[in-house]
């Protein structure tokens, strides 16, 4: 560095500063992340779905609606690499990231139903690179539960037209894809959803007329590491 | 040399700028022939002047053409976790952070980083400068901080240390542990720069990777020429690491050499060719070596071990004689 002496020692001190600044930067965030997971760590357990309608940032953080194939939430934030690559398969354009300044999810893909529902198309569990998104077929859905699980849709009978017996809607037992299957008709149409054969794709909520949706896919209690590894486990 | 680093450049800035607009086709093809009237809102809607251009240009192209699904799902995603014709190529810095976070190895995608890795253990920090989205964009900005002293303003020069980028990569592994998810996703400019692009094609908004890049490039400016890639990056920190052991180097050749100092000048990492301090930092722009006006500077198959032993008999004859050579 050339320079005269009163030059020398101003850039020595703006050094001293830049240092000292980027230290408290690192801390800060260093910091700021371990407060943030315990707080995740306990905001978890309250349902996502509930709290959306409150507001977007605990929607977020408390577990969003995965993309079909998705593992448990814990493991799933281990494997995302948040390559996007979900995101541009998906035809519909299901697939939303959780914004950035949102703790640790932040960049990670979510399914916000009631604006754009998945069709079920698997691409992204196919396209996943480090199985995040465990790989699916098409024809998997039928298996229900057991291989495909987003989430289950429940039925609030307070919104529900046909419940009320306003009129007779069957907007999602239409659109279902697993009709009789996830969703029946019981007397006077009323819809009735089968928690094990519905796979949460939450095409019904996205139909749904009423505004506040009387039909909505809220999160599995326990997701487990369900039985869709592929033969020979390629993770060690 | 030059020219073909920099076409290979322009080539990733535009893979990562025409990829999300083909998907983005995509989208609006399957959009047109479903009857969705949600879909079909947003067919019309949410489109900026863009991705609307682009849309149309493609509808043109792909015109009576019947093998466009192939085309589109033939490439997607960016340098960090790239699928081209079915081959995988992925980011070291994802595999390490993601295993590290407590996925534990995923072998299909460890295969995938092997071509980088390869790639470094032959060239070092070769992705840096000839594939690196950021680094192409901090380039274009030292010019213009070039141009700036040129003009008579001179910018603050902050020097800090070069190994805080391996404290920097260390840090956030750790962090990485205890908070279960990988932290580099958040800062790694190759990443941010892709996915900030991504954002803005398909869903029409920017997130907060966009300051990011700009608080890097306006300080790049002002304050400190290049600091992030010299003395933060965490990738290449790693590149660096791997680089270590390179099989090929930038090697001076002494007799040439007449000590003008062209080649420091040069080096936009801050290394310095004509006392032999490259190693394993050094990333392969080849702008020293366009920059020598002797010819002295030249790619060799060098080993480590005979590096250290050639800077040893430099140091040597350096204290014997009391000159250079
Ligand atoms: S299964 Fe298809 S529609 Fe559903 S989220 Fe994945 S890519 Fe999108
Ligand atoms: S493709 Fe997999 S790793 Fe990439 S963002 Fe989607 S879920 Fe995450
Ligand atoms: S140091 Fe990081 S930001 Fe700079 S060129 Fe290398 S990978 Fe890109």
């Amino acid at each position: 560095m050339k320079g005269k002496g009163p030059s020398r020692e101003r850039v020595q001190t703006d050094r001293r500063g830049f240092i000292k600044k980027m230290g408290g930067i690192t801390l800060s965030i260093a910091g700021g992340s371990l407060l943030g997971s315990i707080f995740l760590r306990y905001l978890g357990r309250v349902n996502a779905q509930d709290l959306a309608e409150l507001s977007p940032y605990a929607y977020y953080v408390s577990g969003p609606l995965r993309p079909p194939g998705a593992v448990e939430e814990d493991l799933f934030l281990k494997r995302c690499i948040q390559c996007f690559l979900c995101a541009e398969v998906c035809p519909p354009k299901a697939i939303r990231f959780v914004r950035s300044g949102m703790g640790l999810k932040a960049n990670t893909p979510y399914i916000f139903p009631r604006e754009r529902a998945c069709i079920l198309c698997m691409k992204c569990t196919q396209v996943c690179p480090t199985q995040a998104l465990m790989p699916l077929k098409e024809d998997d859905i039928y298996e229900g539960k057991k291989k495909v699980d987003m989430g289950t849709a429940e039925i609030d009978k307070r919104l529900c037209i046909t419940h009320l017996g306003i009129g007779k809607c069957e907007a999602c037992y239409t659109i279902c894809p697993l009709k009789e299957r996830a969703i029946v008709q019981e007397a006077m149409l009323r819809p009735r959803v089968i928690p094990e054969g519905c796979v949460g794709c939450g095409l019904c909520e996205e139909i749904c007329p009423v505004r506040a949706k009387a039909i909505r896919v809220r999160l599995p209690g326990v997701k487990k590491e369900r039985e869709v590894l592929p033969p020979g486990v390629l993770y060690f | 040399m030059q020219f073909i680093r920099r076409s290979l450049q322009v080539l990733v800035l535009l893979l990562i700028f025409l990829v999300p607009l083909l998907h983005l086709y995509g989208v609006e093809r399957y959009a047109r022939e479903s009857f969705s009237y949600s879909l079909a809102a947003q067919r019309i809607e949410t489109r900026g002047w863009i991705q609307q251009k682009a849309i149309l240009l493609m509808d043109r192209l792909f015109q009576d053409y019947e093998g466009t699904e192939g085309v589109i799902s033939s490439v997607t995603g960016s340098p960090w976790s790239l699928n081209i014709l079915g081959y995988r190529i992925s980011d070291p810095l994802a595999a390490v952070s993601m295993s590290i976070a407590g996925s534990g190895f995923f072998w299909p995608f460890i295969t995938s980083i092997l071509f980088f890795t390869f790639l470094s253990l032959l060239l070092g920090r070769v992705f840096c400068g000839w594939i690196c989205p950021y680094h192409f964009l901090a380039e274009m900005n030292n010019k213009l901080r070039n141009l700036f002293s040129y003009l008579g303003i001179r910018p603050h020069n902050l020097h800090l240390k070069r190994r805080n980028k391996y404290i920097v990569l260390a840090i956030l592994l750790i962090f990485s542990i205890i908070a279960g998810t990988s932290l580099f996703t958040h800062i790694y400019p190759p990443l941010v720069v892709s996915r900030e692009l991504f954002y803005y094609i398909f869903y029409g908004s920017v997130g907060f990777g966009t300051f990011f890049i700009i608080f890097l490039l306006f300080t790049e400016l002002t304050v400190s020429q290049r600091w992030w890639c010299r003395y933060m990056c965490p990738g290449g920190a790693l590149y660096s690491l791997l680089g270590s052991v390179r099989l090929v180097r930038m090697v001076r050749d002494e007799d040439r050499c007449t000590f003008c100092g062209e080649c420091d000048k040069a080096c936009p990492f801050g290394l310095l060719p004509m006392s032999d301090t490259m190693g394993m930092e050094c990333d392969n722009c080849g702008l020293c070596r366009a920059a020598c006006p002797e010819d002295a500077l030249s790619y060799r198959f060098m080993p480590l071990w005979k590096e250290r032993s050639m800077i040893n008999e430099r140091k040597r004859t350096l204290k014997r004689t009391g000159t250079n050579g």
